[in-house]
């Protein structure tokens, strides 16, 4: 699909690989929506780039978003790439240890339930109205009319410790890739995931320091995290490229994550 | 007979949810018989009830994604039984639907429910049963095992199954994690993914997508699976100490195309 003069949604614009999406875009000639939580990063971008249209919405809320594709609409027309970017890590154990009594006890649900609906069922939630837009095109000359790039992880595949609703979620987003692709494909939508490994956002800067050691260390080539503008580099190949559909890509410099090899009293208690 | 130390069953407080039917039922009768406790929690109180009287175990009404009502039976569980040492997640749902029907997008709540019973319903028994098996444990013992219900479709979901395969794919996903968080408590975690399999969720779809899903018949043998077949797995992963962080497929080779 050509980017030039398309119209673009990308969710979690402000900031880290949304941002980067964003920029690459723009670039490109997309006109390009920049959905994020309203507030002084989202400013910012519309700041920065003042041809992209900031949209200040939560990616959970079902109004708040269907109301954002309509504002899509009347501004920019039908959009026909969407990058879902929006996520959030909330690391948590299942239990924790009450200060007062020492007992073990469950962590709260609300503490994976936030995760799992900013990263999969706000996913979903931009993907049925990008699709509904599209859902009276013809697909009968098979060329694409649409496509959606989904940020997966490769906590996917290999999550660490506290990562159980992290990587819930998007194992959630690789899974329903196919399912996703098989069924838009009559509308001509094609539909991705990416799994990126660590990258150098905002995301990456709130995990321990030990952790981010072991995820470097790891990192066979290149031995550094990946930047937000090598995912965009990607976002863009997969957009052009009319054959990629269904599957989710590693970008990771063929990272494996392991546990955190810091002495165990440096770990987090639970 | 064998000639390592398996997990024993004997004694055990074994929790199953969406133990009234299917292959939860299936599970808590082959935990019985193997000589564990056995809890059953299913939404539907009348059948639990039932259930658990067929079986001899104890049975508790309540849905698996409401936190206070799970932490309730886990604690009337560990007042009545003892510690919880094996869990076993079989509560699910299917509800197929487009993505976008007759021009209209799928409303959002119907995505949020699945995901709401498959994936935080498993994470809600799991953060409850947790905290039993890590102070019951005995020394450096293994402390407890669970098994989550997974699914084919985690890995190859048909049309119509956006949320079903999301929220399994969450369920396959998090086993590793688990693993490696609870490793360091002796606790095991594993998955398995079912193909198909008769039991009333499949058998209770509307015609049309109960026909799409029989209709894929696997490599060998060309049937669908059996509920004691799924018990069967659960019981040899219990058994098998070295079983951790995995997600195994019990489908006969199975891999499901797009449609029929």
């Amino acid at each position: 699909m050509q980017i030039d003069q398309t119209v673009a949604v990308v969710t979690g614009a402000a900031s880290g690989l949304g941002r980067a999406t964003v920029q690459r875009l723009a670039a490109q000639g997309a006109r390009v929506a920049a959905i994020d939580l309203a507030g002084a990063p989202l400013d910012a971008l519309a700041q920065a780039m003042p041809q992209v249209l900031a949209i200040g919405g939560d990616v959970c809320s079902d109004a708040g978003m269907e109301a954002a594709f309509a504002q899509v609409r009347d501004a920019l027309g039908t959009p026909r790439i969407l990058v879902n970017c929006a996520g959030v890590l909330g690391p948590a154990r299942v239990f924790r240890t009450d200060k007062a009594t020492g007992r073990v006890m469950p962590r709260e649900l609300d503490v994976f339930r936030r995760v799992i609906e900013v990263n999969l069922v706000g996913t979903f939630n931009t993907i049925r109205l990008f699709a509904e837009g599209l859902s009276g095109d013809d697909a009968a000359d098979g060329e694409d009319r649409g496509v959606i790039v989904n940020t997966a992880s490769v906590a996917a595949y290999e999550a660490l410790s506290a990562q159980t609703a992290y990587g819930a979620s998007k194992a959630g987003v690789a899974s329903m890739t196919l399912p996703l692709a098989r069924e838009l494909a009559r509308f001509g939508i094609r539909v991705m995931a990416i799994a990126p490994g660590t990258f150098e956002t905002g995301m990456y800067e709130v995990v321990p320091t030990h952790t981010r050691r072991t995820l470097i260390d790891d990192v066979p080539f290149p031995p550094r995290p990946g930047r937000p503008e090598e995912f965009a580099h990607m976002v863009q190949a997969l957009i052009e490229n009319g054959m990629m559909n269904g599957s989710v890509l590693r970008i990771d410099g063929a990272v494996r994550m392991r546990e955190p090899t810091a002495p165990r009293e440096a770990r987090p208690q639970p | 007979m064998q000639d390592f130390p398996t997990t024993t069953i004997e004694a055990k407080v074994a929790v199953v949810t969406g133990g009234a039917s299917g292959l939860g039922a299936a599970t808590a009768q082959a935990l019985r018989a193997a000589g564990a406790r056995v809890v059953l929690i299913d939404r539907d109180a009348a059948a639990v009830e039932a259930a658990a009287s067929r079986i001899g175990a104890t049975g508790f009404a309540a849905d698996v994604a409401d936190a206070e009502g799970i932490e309730a039976v886990f604690a009337q569980v560990e007042a009545r039984l003892g510690r919880t040492a094996l869990l076993v997640n079989c509560a699910g749902i299917a509800d197929p639907g487009s993505v976008v029907r007759r021009g209209v997008a799928m409303p959002l709540a119907a995505f949020r429910r699945v995901v709401e019973i498959n994936l935080l319903g498993a994470i809600n028994c799991i953060r409850c049963a947790v905290p039993q098996m890590i102070e019951g444990r005995t020394g450096d013992a293994e402390a407890g095992v669970i098994v989550n219900t997974a699914s084919i479709a985690a890995f190859d979901g048909q049309m119509g199954q956006a949320a079903y395969a999301a929220s399994k794919g969450g369920v396959a996903g998090m086993v590793l994690p688990l693993a490696r968080e609870l490793g360091e408590h002796g606790i095991r975690v594993m998955g398995i993914a079912p193909g198909v399999f008769e039991t009333p969720m499949t058998l209770n779809l509307a015609p049309r997508s109960r026909e799409v899903v029989f209709a894929a018949v696997p490599p060998f043998p060309k049937r669908p699976g059996q509920a004691d077949e799924f018990a069967a797995l659960v019981l040899a992963i219990v058994a098998n100490p070295m079983l951790n962080g995995e997600v195994i497929r019990l489908d006969g080779g199975l891999r499901m195309p797009a449609r029929v």
